[in-house]
């Protein structure tokens, strides 16, 4: 016989408890073994990669443990306390193995803190043997309310050959009300009841639900201000500068602003000009640290695009990058703490408040979803149009425009997706993902060569430090070159594919009227 | 995974709790251990206080079917495979095995065990016959508990011929010195004797109330008394017959 896997359970309160001790006691006799009072800190990325993978990191004192949703803890490291890590802060091991590919470029973020009361208790039977193991666990938001907790849990520990005292108890408690929980779960879920997030309240996909009747004013106010929101929740992180992808997400924001009020330019009002006109300047100052950043997470692999004999050459120009990054960054910041942004922010969302009602009757209060099928099937004539033009011989400039039509048409795809069948809109999006991929690859890799050659441009030449930099950089750039060659290569045939006429079908059919 | 037994063939020369302190301070330590309580007197049963399932006896010991019979003490990496009073007979239970298969059925049944555990730990009955055989060949080192007297020390050497017998090699054999009295000049002089045979464990058990007392605490003394010199004894010797398992 082998013990079930360990199972917590719920109780409404510590009266409760007090119940089922009452309970265990005409069975055993209770002894209190070791108490505990630990604050505990719990973390996730700001986009929630562990809980999506159900698993659930806490810290207790300097110790950081990973569990399953269920409770069972998988493994643990030590780490001194501080709001927030990288994959590579935590000692090599098993903890930094298994979240490094979670995590990626994330850092581990605080959530909440509470104060754990852990209280062991040995069932023991007649002959003096402990037959169970019982965990009391209870969280308060302060020592000061430990008689009042936020939460009560209780876990049993089975010991080998008592299996059927393990039974009883767990029986007993289920009698005294006992609710079995994924404890993993329900211990964040109860840590995050006070504050301001809750699991998975952050994507940096676009989803905003739309009604079928909602007038083309509603719409628009909606999506921008859902975009908006986008910034405000990165803003902070941003300039805390937590990890680069609140910068990324922040500035994917903007862009989408962007393209969706380009889309729409000609019906907008005059004064959406100036917004546009602000929003340009928003994706201005922050396109420098975020292309320095696009580098510096691309450190590993130029490293390893080197033969070893080159790869000190590359550590120089990196030392470099991070310098103008340290530069650019307090560009940034300030940018991002002056009056100008204060001022748009705040317009921005006075002018969405206020637009259904300024807007009046007229095309924009019709319903908006004729409207996005004319959109989008216009956007998916051009790229077909455009795209098919494209051979061997045009121009890199034509793919370049293809990539931001083809960026267009999937944001125009994704806040209208509530239109469409799901399922089909999905299927839809990762074929056009795959021509963006393409046509993403050629770009980055053109910018790429053409940056590290201003770079090799301005390099002195003279010491031997610039020798080993453009030495390193030579070689990266042809890398970068036959790998465009490459990209470019596959380019017809990906397009091919995305225009061939079982996708050409299921686009039809999907985003039809 | 290793095996360790606690051997010899003279009776209350403290192998029971050696069997019981070692297993508990190495397992304290973090080694998944296993406890077998091969004495049919099932004294180091007692000691933690494991009552063994009631279908349990040498029959099914034998058979290798163990697993559903190992009960958890009350301390975390120590478990216990408690004794059976049909054990007294165990060796002539042995003895009708088949001739080349007679001396390894032991090893064999904790073969099967290597998974779980990282140590056993043979808590063994005062005797010389087949069961002693089985114990020598099953274990790594055969942990010999000496009282540093006359009697004892030959007694050694009966064991010391019966490992020769076997093939074992010297190493093999980790006699320490047990119930050492400091006031007591004979065991003075015979530790001295011995002073420079490699093969004796470095450390030697002092004689305490406290390891007699383990029979009212009913607990190995590491749980009574942590921070005693008889407990940081034991630890020592745990982590000197490890070592010399390692080794071998």
């Amino acid at each position: 016989m082998r013990l079930p896997k360990q199972q917590f359970f719920q109780l409404a309160d510590i009266g409760a408890f007090s119940h089922l001790k009452k309970a265990l006691l005409k069975q055993y006799t209770l002894e209190k073994d070791h108490e505990s009072n630990d604050p505990v800190c719990f973390f996730d990325s700001f986009d929630w990669r562990l809980f999506k993978k159900k698993c659930f990191v806490v810290q207790e004192n300097a110790q950081m443990l990973l569990s399953d949703k269920s409770g069972q803890q998988l493994v643990e490291t030590n780490i001194n306390p501080a709001d927030s890590y990288f994959w590579w802060d935590f000692p090599d091991g098993e903890f930094q193995q298994l979240i490094k590919p979670v995590l990626s470029c994330r850092a581990l973020c605080r959530l909440s803190e509470l104060f754990k009361n852990q209280q062991n208790f040995n069932l023991v039977n007649k002959d003096g043997k402990t037959v169970v193991r019982l965990v009391l666990i209870t969280f308060q938001d302060s020592l000061v309310n430990q008689d009042q907790p936020t939460a009560v849990f209780v876990t049993l520990k089975g010991l080998r050959g008592y299996e059927t005292a393990f039974k009883k108890v767990h029986k007993t408690i289920i009698g005294q009300n006992g609710n079995p929980v994924q404890y993993g779960v329900a211990r964040l879920t109860m840590a995050l009841a006070d504050s301001n997030r809750s699991p998975l309240d952050y994507s940096n996909k676009f989803s905003v639900p739309l009604s079928g009747d909602w007038s083309v004013a509603r719409v628009f106010s909606v999506i921008c201000l859902e975009l908006q929101d986008n910034m405000k929740r990165n803003y902070e992180s941003v300039i805390q500068d937590i990890d680069t992808e609140f910068l990324h997400d922040f500035r994917v924001a903007i862009r989408r602003t962007r393209s969706f009020l380009s889309l729409l330019k000609k019906a907008l009002p005059k004064q959406v000009s100036h917004f546009m006109k602000e929003f340009k300047w928003l994706g201005s100052i922050t396109g420098p640290v975020r292309d320095l950043d696009v580098y510096l997470l691309k450190q590993d692999d130029y490293q390893a695009m080197l033969p070893e004999k080159l790869q000190a050459g590359l550590s120089y120009f990196f030392q470099e990058l991070v310098e103008q990054r340290e530069i650019a960054f307090a560009q940034m910041v300030k940018g991002l703490l002056s009056q100008r942004f204060e001022k748009l922010m705040d317009d921005w969302s006075d002018y969405l408040n206020g637009f259904e009602e300024s807007a009046g009757s007229g095309n924009w209060s019709k319903p908006c979803r004729p409207l996005a099928v004319k959109l989008v099937n216009k956007r998916f004539s051009r790229i077909v149009k455009d795209g098919g033009s494209i051979d061997d011989t045009s121009e890199d400039e034509l793919l370049h425009d293809l990539r931001i039509q083809a960026k267009k048409f999937r944001y125009l795809l994704e806040f209208f997706a509530p239109y469409f069948n799901s399922r089909d809109v999905k299927r839809f999006i990762k074929q056009l993902k795959k021509l963006q991929n393409n046509l993403g690859d050629f770009n980055d890799l053109s910018v790429q060569q053409a940056s590290l050659g201003d770079y090799y441009d301005r390099l002195g030449g003279r010491t031997k430090r610039d020798k080993q930099v453009a030495a390193a950089l030579g070689g990266l750039i042809s890398h970068l070159a036959a790998e465009q060659v490459n990209v470019r290569n596959r380019f017809k045939r990906t397009f091919t594919r995305f225009t061939e006429k079982k996708n050409s079908s299921l686009f039809f059919q999907t985003f039809q009227q | 995974m290793k095996t360790l037994a606690i051997y010899s063939n003279k009776g209350g020369v403290g192998k029971t709790t050696t069997a019981v302190n070692l297993s508990y301070t190495l397992a304290r330590s973090g080694t998944r251990t296993l406890l077998v309580d091969l004495d049919s007197q099932g004294a180091a049963t007692y000691y933690f206080p494991v009552r063994p399932n009631k279908t349990y006896n040498k029959k099914r010991l034998l058979k290798g079917s163990v697993d559903n019979f190992i009960r958890a003490t009350d301390f975390d990496n120590l478990d216990l495979l408690p004794s059976h009073r049909s054990f007294r007979n165990l060796d002539l239970a042995l003895g009708r095995s088949a001739t080349e298969k007679k001396r390894v059925i032991l090893k064999k049944i904790l073969g099967g065990l290597q998974d779980e555990y990282e140590l056993i730990v043979l808590d063994c009955p005062p005797n010389m016959t087949l069961l002693s055989e089985n114990i020598v060949l099953a274990s790594d080192v055969v942990v010999v508990p000496v009282i540093p007297t006359t009697l004892s020390v030959l007694a050694l050497q009966q064991v010391i011929k019966m490992v020769k017998k076997l093939h074992g090699p010297r190493k093999k054999l980790a006699p320490f010195f047990s119930m050492v009295e400091q006031k007591k000049k004979l065991h003075l002089e015979t530790m001295n004797m011995y002073r420079k045979d490699s093969a004796f464990l470095k450390t030697a058990i002092p004689y305490r109330s406290l390891i007699e007392r383990m029979g009212v605490s009913r607990c190995p003394v590491g749980v009574s008394s942590p921070q005693s010199e008889v407990q940081l004894s034991y630890r020592k010797l745990g982590l000197e017959a490890l070592a010399r398992s390692k080794k071998l």
